[in-house]
């Protein structure tokens, strides 16, 4: 799924984990407290965005299966114990743990749960922003209360990536849900190491029972911080413990050198692009893309702009990704190709354009510093910056020549691909490139199963792209986090969120 | 006094209507769907249709505001699109710390505007005047926003004296008076600015008067004279700032609760606008107006209480 939407909340609000107010509400001598409070908007699976409602939610709910972020880097049990994959690759049977409870005395996890869960995301009433992550889906059974099968269309090797504890893959209680209604997004009831306990200042508290045991902490609070400086301040004073997602070059500078604080740094699978609208007449010429490519600048925004707090973002792909090809770097700065370019393609002076961005930091600023760079070279560049919600309005409508639209996924390369440049992704979508090219490789990459072919083919993709430039990558998002000495095992992940379940804070 | 307060609550009720007409249709006017930016980047089409449908977006203007005007006669003000809870739940949640502040912020610009304006129309035109007005005029050019972060950084950071974040509403009143202390200091001294420019140009007025004059020559201690005789008469145009500034302090809660991390009814606004959740915009514009209409109010009923001309 795309992180614009978050980021934006991101840039906005700082959240830190919080602990013991200056003395005003000292916790009790064993209570381990990590306070993190976020601007919350629901809880419920099907219909969950922003990365503050998918924090929280990585507390409260499991998947099928999850990614282990630190260790292997790959996929493993979360409620099923196993499962395994029939000959054509088109069923998956999943064995459920015995004994997993749901929060608040729902009963026990069974195989119904599963199923009522998956079906209610594709379920057209349910309104879920993701039910196209199902598509492939043909049916969800239940064999016996700890089996559940899932029959697909068609052979699908990143299956697993759609069950894992992230999004729709977040397994509900269909006790809870049926009794609580619209209620559930703001009183959930999942599996998880922790248990949401109140709303209006969100506190989590440890759920004594979970299956792979109690977790360290006896609860979360969560903060909504919007200023940097504040949550700077707060973290050195210990009323946070944890700031999370900061963006501020000086801040995160500041922080670095205070001793006693550590600050957390991940690469995430978060890519911001320049999507180039093809339907305008320059833009779909490939040679005036690939001219664009030349003229930007992204190094120097790269370096200066952002103090060198993002990194080169390859095509689509980031570093991150196991697929990702590293030798496929952008495009080079360089002005005077960019205008050789131009004259061959019939435009020797240029054409008008406008980048189209929103109100938002770093958005609103980059769109400027793009369209300086173009201007450097011929191309009658200007700017228009609307607030968000009329940004996603013209964005849907497919009309401005250029947007800026971020991507980013689980570990899995189809998604962030597939959203942004597959031709079936607009309308609605991200694809207002209108880019159609690589459309035949997604596809047999998303139904190849030799993991030497796959890469194989995601290097190709990868390779087209940089040739079509349907978007110019900008930057790869690079996630901070701060933490106070004593807290222990804390680590963002590479989705932009983090789990605090194996955290513990020495007082 | 009667007639009074009812010509003052009939044109309350006025107000507020009209408030919540304008952000009714302003919501609606400014472009930007709420069921687009609820599903988000990957939403179909039957799946935005769908929740427009349910959330009842499909209808006219004038439909959607008619059938919200009953329903709000009943009592009903519509659920928050976002959180599907009702919209009066989730203003009255953060209603007391935003109040709190609000009022903590006008007894701080009047603790120190009022007697700032007094001292500075005595010493008029003598240097403590200079240096007062100069203050003030500091104080009402420094933005809420940045003023907050200093005094974070100087009486937090530094000295630690004062928490930095929250309402401190779990830790008892005491808390909530010791986390209120630098935000209310925030929004309370840069309009403590503007009230004392006006507490000294109104005292200037009553100054020349003869009563005045008279007073000194009955030989009546000067404080006397200042505090009865002449702040008494310059009260109407300084409780005329007081009412009219609530209505920006509560905009300005909107900042200074940012700064401090502080719940209320600004950040809900904001963001409640950010994700087009009208009817949690209109129950937030409703309780605004209210308040505003309703501090005037009482500033109006103390006009009569301090100048028996105002009742007439």
């Amino acid at each position: 799924m795309t992180r614009r939407r978050s980021i934006a909340w991101l840039l906005a609000l700082a959240f830190a984990g919080v602990t013991g107010l200056a003395g005003a509400v000292p916790a009790p001598a064993q209570e381990k407290v990590l306070r993190v409070r976020i601007g919350m908007t629901g809880l419920d699976p099907a219909k969950l965005f922003n990365i503050e409602n998918q924090t929280v939610s990585n507390h409260v709910f499991n998947g099928l299966v999850r990614y282990e972020y630190e260790k292997s880097g790959g996929i493993v049990p979360d409620l099923a114990e196993k499962w395994e994959l029939s000959a054509d690759g088109k069923t998956y049977t999943f064995h459920l743990r015995k004994g997993v409870k749901w929060h608040r005395g729902y009963g026990e996890l069974t195989a119904d749960d599963v199923k009522f869960s998956y079906d209610r995301v594709l379920e057209p009433q349910t309104a879920s922003r993701y039910r196209g992550e199902f598509k492939l889906v043909e049916a969800v059974e239940v064999v016996d209360p700890l089996t559940v099968r899932i029959r697909l269309k068609a052979k699908y090797p990143g299956f697993l990536n759609k069950v894992a504890a992230y999004n729709q893959g977040f397994v509900v209680s269909r006790k809870a849900m049926e009794k609580l209604g619209d209620k559930f997004a703001t009183e959930p009831i999942g599996t998880g190491p922790f248990v949401f306990e109140s709303w209006s200042q969100v506190v989590l508290v440890a759920n004594k029972e979970y299956f792979l045991g109690a977790p360290k902490l006896d609860r979360i609070i969560f903060r909504v911080i919007q200023e940097e400086t504040t949550a700077e301040i707060a973290l050195q004073r210990g009323e946070i413990d944890v700031f999370y997602a900061l963006q501020n070059a000086e801040v995160i500078e500041r922080l670095s050198k205070v001793p006693g604080i550590t600050v957390h740094r991940r690469t995430a699978n978060h890519t911001i692009n320049m999507i180039l609208n093809a339907t305008y007449e320059p833009l779909g010429k490939p040679l005036v893309r690939r001219a664009i490519a030349h003229a930007l600048n992204l190094k120097a925004m790269r370096e200066v702009f952002f103090s060198g707090l993002k990194g080169q973002p390859n095509w689509v792909l980031t570093a991150s990704f196991p697929e990702s090809a590293k030798d496929l770097t952008e495009w080079p700065y360089d002005p005077e190709k960019a205008k050789a370019l131009l004259r061959e393609a019939g435009y020797p002076s240029g054409f008008k354009i406008t980048i189209t961005s929103f109100t938002l930091q770093p958005y609103d600023k980059i769109a400027v510093l793009l369209a300086d760079d173009l201007r450097k070279v011929g191309i009658d560049a200007s700017v228009q910056i609307l607030e968000r919600a009329a940004y996603l309005a013209a964005r849907g409508a497919g009309t401005p020549h250029v947007v800026l639209t971020g991507v980013t996924g689980p570990a899995d390369p189809d998604q962030p691909l597939w959203n942004l440049l597959h031709s079936s992704s607009f309308p609605p979508g991200l694809n207002t490139a209108r880019y159609a090219g690589i459309d035949e490789l997604l596809e047999s990459a998303q139904v190849e199963l030799d993991r030497g072919k796959r890469l194989a083919i995601y290097r190709q993709i990868q390779a087209k792209l940089r040739e079509d430039v349907p978007v110019v990558p900008l930057y790869n998002d690079v996630l901070f986090a701060a933490s106070r000495a004593g807290v222990k095992n804390f680590a963002p992940d590479p989705q932009f969120t983090m789990n605090a379940s194996g955290v513990t804070i020495d007082k | 006094m009667k007639r009074f307060l009812l010509q003052r609550l009939s044109f309350l009720a006025l107000s507020v209507c009209g408030a919540f007409t304008i952000a009714f249709l302003v919501m609606r006017l400014i472009p930007g769907d709420p069921a687009q930016v609820m599903l988000g980047d990957y939403a179909t089409k039957e799946s935005i249709a769908r929740l427009r449908e349910t959330l009842g977006l499909e209808r006219s203007v004038a439909m959607q505001y008619a059938s919200f005007v009953g329903r709000a006669l009943r009592g009903d003000f519509g659920q928050s699109l976002v959180t599907q809870r009702p919209a009066f739940h989730e203003v009255f949640a953060v209603f007391a710390p935003t109040m709190q502040l609000a009022v903590a912020g006008a007894v701080v610009s009047m603790l120190f505007g009022i007697p700032a304006g007094i001292l500075a129309a005595t010493r008029r035109n003598r240097p403590l005047d200079y240096v007062t007005m100069t203050l003030a005029l500091g104080g009402m050019s420094m933005p809420v926003f940045w003023l907050g972060l200093l005094l974070l950084l100087l009486f937090s950071f530094t000295l630690g004296w004062t928490p930095t974040i929250g309402a401190g509403a779990e830790g008892g009143w005491l808390s909530t008076l010791h986390h209120l202390v630098l935000p209310a200091l925030a929004l309370g001294l840069s309009l403590g600015a503007m009230v004392t420019r006006m507490t000294r140009s109104a005292m200037l007025e009553v100054i020349r008067q003869d009563y005045i004059r008279t007073a000194r020559a009955k030989g009546l201690r000067e404080l006397l004279i200042i505090v009865k005789h002449a702040l008494r008469n310059a009260a109407l145009p300084i409780l005329t700032i007081v009412g009219t500034n609530f209505g920006i302090q509560l905009g300005g809660t909107i900042l200074v609760e940012t700064v401090f991390a502080r719940p209320g009814m600004g950040s809900l606004l904001i963001s409640s606008i950010y994700q087009r959740d009208y009817p949690q915009v209109q129950a937030l514009v409703v309780v605004f107006a209210t308040s505003i209409v309703l501090v005037n109010v009482i500033v109006d009923v103390l006009y009569a209480a301090f100048d028996p001309r105002v009742r007439a």
